[in-house]
């Protein structure tokens, strides 16, 4: 049963709900993480190195991600069913188009690119750091496929009943 | 009249969407992503936000001149790699047009127990999978002699050995130098130190050493197929790191030819094996000397060639007016006749 919400508290609850992810995926990393291996980790020693989240830890931030960005992008989205599924399509091939960066072969090959590329250190730098040090897993992309869904999911469970692409 | 209102709202959204998107991209590079995260820092600057080095293989030995009976191998080498690594060696004896797989040789190192005159100008290759994905290519060469190598070789650098010829810089002026045989700190024992004034107006100081001993006659002693060299370098203070080249010469008829294997010391310590096997014609270059004609095999190395006397040659890039030292030992050339 669908809940009777107006396009104003569907959008504020896709928000909110991607919000609720992406703090959920912070405290995998702050928890369970090594604290300082990323960009975005604040190498503090009191942090991070923890078990939290047992197993599924290691593959959450992967389902999360395309789950909650799908439905941020979604929340910001014009209120039609295309451009919000589309949404999780397109995360869903970010994500993987990353994942699959982080193979040896290709990471080498992006590193290339971006040696010899103009663009700023600043952003090159953290890029190739992320594929030559990251590493390519399958349970990544099974995680990333299934946030994807579960993004579509709840874009499903949430539509205006009447609403279509004719709008 | 409700176009501009709605005009806003699509600008806002699109604005929203791009802030999104561009916040989604930051976080998977800013978190390293995936259930692995990132590998275990190789030392403290990797794991300080410094630059990762790329992953890559190198073959060892690249060239190889080995006599007849003798053994000969190659060990494919990888650095900054993760993943089970699997290897399948090949070769080919068509100059790498064509490779076939060697049964059972799917470790990191080749050996070849004795080689035959049929392993002459086979080349070698690696292939190297990580994690089932082809991901490395490396190749060496193999060159096979029936008759052992004429060694020249050095490793006490006695003065009246060696001559030294200065190059003039970009304005003419001549570089000013200076030859020390020392007793000990080579590598081991005795070694030669030298050191360049890079004249003013010039970025370069270059000297040429010939060996005086170390004549080869193929006339007398049979035509050349390859040539091996090597020697061991180190950059001495006052040093500008990095900043030495050197390579094999070979004068013969008038003409200085230098190996086009320049190799860089880059070391505070001695640096072994620099140099190259299996050098050919093809692998030099003439400096300096009569133009080589059309058609003509520069330098020579048949057996109605003119004798050719080997020695080395140092590059020192630096300002003008500085001064450069570095360090020679274990200077060896080998001539392979088929």
């Amino acid at each position: 049963m669908r809940p009777s919400l107006n396009n104003a508290q569907r959008t504020a609850s896709l928000a909110a709900l991607g919000g609720l992810l992406l703090s959920i995926g912070l405290c995998v990393y702050l928890a369970d993480r090594v604290p300082g291996h990323a960009m975005l980790l604040p190498p503090w020693p009191h942090l991070g190195g923890g078990a939290l989240f047992g197993v599924l830890g290691q593959w959450l931030p992967s389902f999360v991600h395309p789950f909650a960005f799908s439905l941020l992008t979604a929340a910001a989205l014009a209120p039609r069913p295309k451009p919000r599924y589309g949404a999780c399509a397109a995360w869903c091939a970010v994500n993987a188009a990353f994942e699959f960066g982080q193979l040896t072969q290709i990471a080498a090959w992006i590193d290339a690119v971006l040696h010899t590329s103009h663009l700023p250190p600043a952003l090159t730098r953290p890029l190739a750091d992320y594929f030559l040090r990251g590493r390519f897993d399958v349970g990544d992309l099974a995680a990333l496929a299934l946030g994807s869904l579960a993004a579509a999911a709840v874009l499903q469970l949430l539509k205006e009943p009447e609403a279509d692409d004719a709008h | 009249m409700r176009t501009e209102p709605l005009r806003r709202a699509r600008a806002l959204r699109a604005l929203l969407v791009a802030c999104i998107s561009l916040l989604g991209v930051v976080v998977i590079v800013g978190s390293g992503g995936g259930s692995l995260g990132f590998l275990p820092c190789e030392s403290e600057t990797v794991c300080n936000n410094e630059p990762v080095p790329s992953p890559a293989a190198g073959m060892s030995p690249t060239w190889y001149t080995a006599l007849v009976g003798s053994p000969a191998s190659f060990t494919v080498t990888t650095v900054h790699v993760t993943g089970s690594l699997s290897y399948q060696w090949q070769r080919s004896s068509d100059g790498g047009a064509s490779y076939a797989d060697i049964a059972g040789a799917t470790s990191a190192t080749y050996a070849i127990p004795s080689v035959n005159l049929a392993d002459d100008k086979t080349l070698f290759r690696a292939d190297v999978r990580v994690d089932g994905v082809p991901t490395f290519s490396v190749v060496a060469f193999l060159a096979v002699s029936s008759v052992p190598g004429v060694v020249f070789r050095d490793d006490e650098f006695l003065a009246a050995n060696w001559l030294a010829s200065p190059v003039p810089g970009d304005t003419g002026a001549l570089p000013a130098h200076l030859e020390e045989s020392l007793a000990s700190g080579g590598n081991p024992g005795p070694f030669r130190k030298m050191t360049f004034q890079v004249p003013a107006g010039s970025g370069s100081a270059r000297v040429f050493y010939s060996s005086l001993p170390s004549t080869y006659d193929p006339a007398a002693q049979g035509a050349v197929y390859v040539i091996d060299y090597g020697e061991d370098c180190i950059d001495l203070p006052p040093a500008n790191p990095g900043s030495t080249q050197s390579s094999l010469v070979i004068e013969q008829g008038g003409r200085r030819f230098l190996s086009n294997t320049f190799d860089g010391c880059n070391s505070s310590t001695w640096r072994a094996g620099m140099g190259r096997a299996s050098l050919a014609p093809g692998d030099f270059r003439l400096f300096d000397g009569p133009a080589c004609a059309a058609g003509e095999t520069c330098p020579d190395f048949s057996a109605s060639a003119a004798p050719m006397r080997f020695g080395y040659w140092r590059i020192s890039f630096g300002g003008p007016g500085g001064s450069i030292a570095h360090g020679i030992d274990n200077w060896k050339v080998t001539v392979w006749k088929r």
